[in-house]
């Protein structure tokens, strides 16, 4: 699974991040041929990532590649069950990657491009939020 | 590829409340600069602008009609899209002349099939080229037939249709050809991301307990 090496100082139990807008860039198939778009945002998790990435490469089983192009580099925290409040912040649970609508999540190629749509709607299925396939549009602007 | 015709509105209101203004009112933001002119604030009908685009590509030249009958030739330079929704923000264009020599990406489409067992992964899906403004290609070929694991297309092997420049680095890869991973080496990938996962987890779980 996907896990920073070590997070920066000061960051490591950091307030959620902002979940509003939309994404700024990775908007579009940069690498492979099909991508996976997310249309809402969410917080993927490491986890999450894993499982989308697996689901893919199990369907393909060979001859193809994926590309994954978020990483989970924010900490969320959570405080121990049957803890009284105060004590300070939880300590680091999730890591996650903060999503926003229109960012390419995975990116693939492989020559036969049925099989390719069905490894990622299996992929799609493994993340939290609405996604849809996309494909390469060669020289757009 | 010939120039295609299209109304420009000139715009009185800018910023973002004007510009979604215009675009509610089915009109593509747009400005027009070059040959030392002052840059123009347009707007152009959003649902011509999109299928001159779809059916003659990015390079695609506008004669700009303004409202005065005035005609002007210009080729868009940067256009924004939605990713969502996919349509157009804003355009840039870019004024140009008859028989003048422009700079501009054109997109280059692979053709043919790949030796069996291999991988085509595309490096640069445009290539730079010179050409004259009218005159410009819609996009370029470049064959991968019967190419084996470890070649590469550059941009040197593309056909270059008459009156055009290659302005990218001959050397410039445009697609690689390499062995498509096999089952294992997919497999393979998973086990060493683990691994890796199996350590990194370890850190904030031991953060935690020192706080």
């Amino acid at each position: 699974m996907l896990v920073p090496r070590k997070p920066p100082k000061g960051f490591r139990k950091p307030h959620h991040p902002s979940r509003s807008g939309a994404s700024k860039g990775g908007n579009r198939v940069a690498f492979g041929e099909f991508g996976i778009q997310a249309l809402e945002s969410a917080y993927v998790t490491n986890r999450q990532i894993e499982a989308a990435r697996i689901a893919m490469t199990r369907h393909i089983r060979r001859g193809g590649k994926v590309w994954i192009n978020i990483f989970p580099d924010q900490a969320l925290t959570k405080k121990p069950a049957e803890t009284r409040m105060g004590s300070g912040k939880g300590s680091p649970e999730w890591w996650v990657s903060n999503v926003k609508p229109g960012r390419i999540l995975f990116e693939m190629t492989f020559p036969n491009e049925a099989i390719a749509r069905e490894a990622m709607r299996r992929a799609i299925h493994k993340l939290p939020m609405k996604c849809r396939i996309v494909t390469r549009e060669v020289g757009e602007a | 590829m010939s120039e295609v015709k299209i109304s420009a509105e000139s715009r009185t209101e800018f910023g973002k409340g004007g510009a979604r203004r215009t675009r509610r009112a089915g009109k593509v933001p747009a400005v027009v600069y070059g040959h030392g002119e002052n840059p123009r604030h347009i707007a152009l009908p959003a649902r011509e602008f999109a299928a001159a685009i779809r059916h003659g590509g990015v390079n695609t030249v506008f004669e700009l009609v303004g409202e005065d009958g005035t005609k002007t030739l210009a080729l868009p330079k940067a256009i924004q899209r939605d990713p969502i929704k996919d349509t157009f923000d804003h355009v840039d264009l870019v004024i140009v002349k008859r028989g003048e020599k422009v700079t501009v990406d054109v997109p280059v489409h692979l053709v043919g099939n790949a030796a069996a067992g291999t991988l085509v992964m595309t490096e640069n899906d445009r290539i730079s080229i010179n050409a004259e403004a009218l005159h410009l290609p819609e996009s370029l070929e470049a064959s991968i037939d019967g190419l084996e694991a470890g070649s590469h297309v550059t941009a040197a092997d593309l056909k270059l249709p008459r009156g055009v420049e290659l302005a990218a680095d001959a050397e410039t890869i445009i697609a690689v050809v390499s062995v498509a991973p096999t089952a294992e080496d997919l497999e393979g990938e998973t086990t060493t991301e683990e691994a890796a996962a199996e350590t990194a987890e370890e850190a904030p779980g031991a953060e935690a307990t020192e706080a």
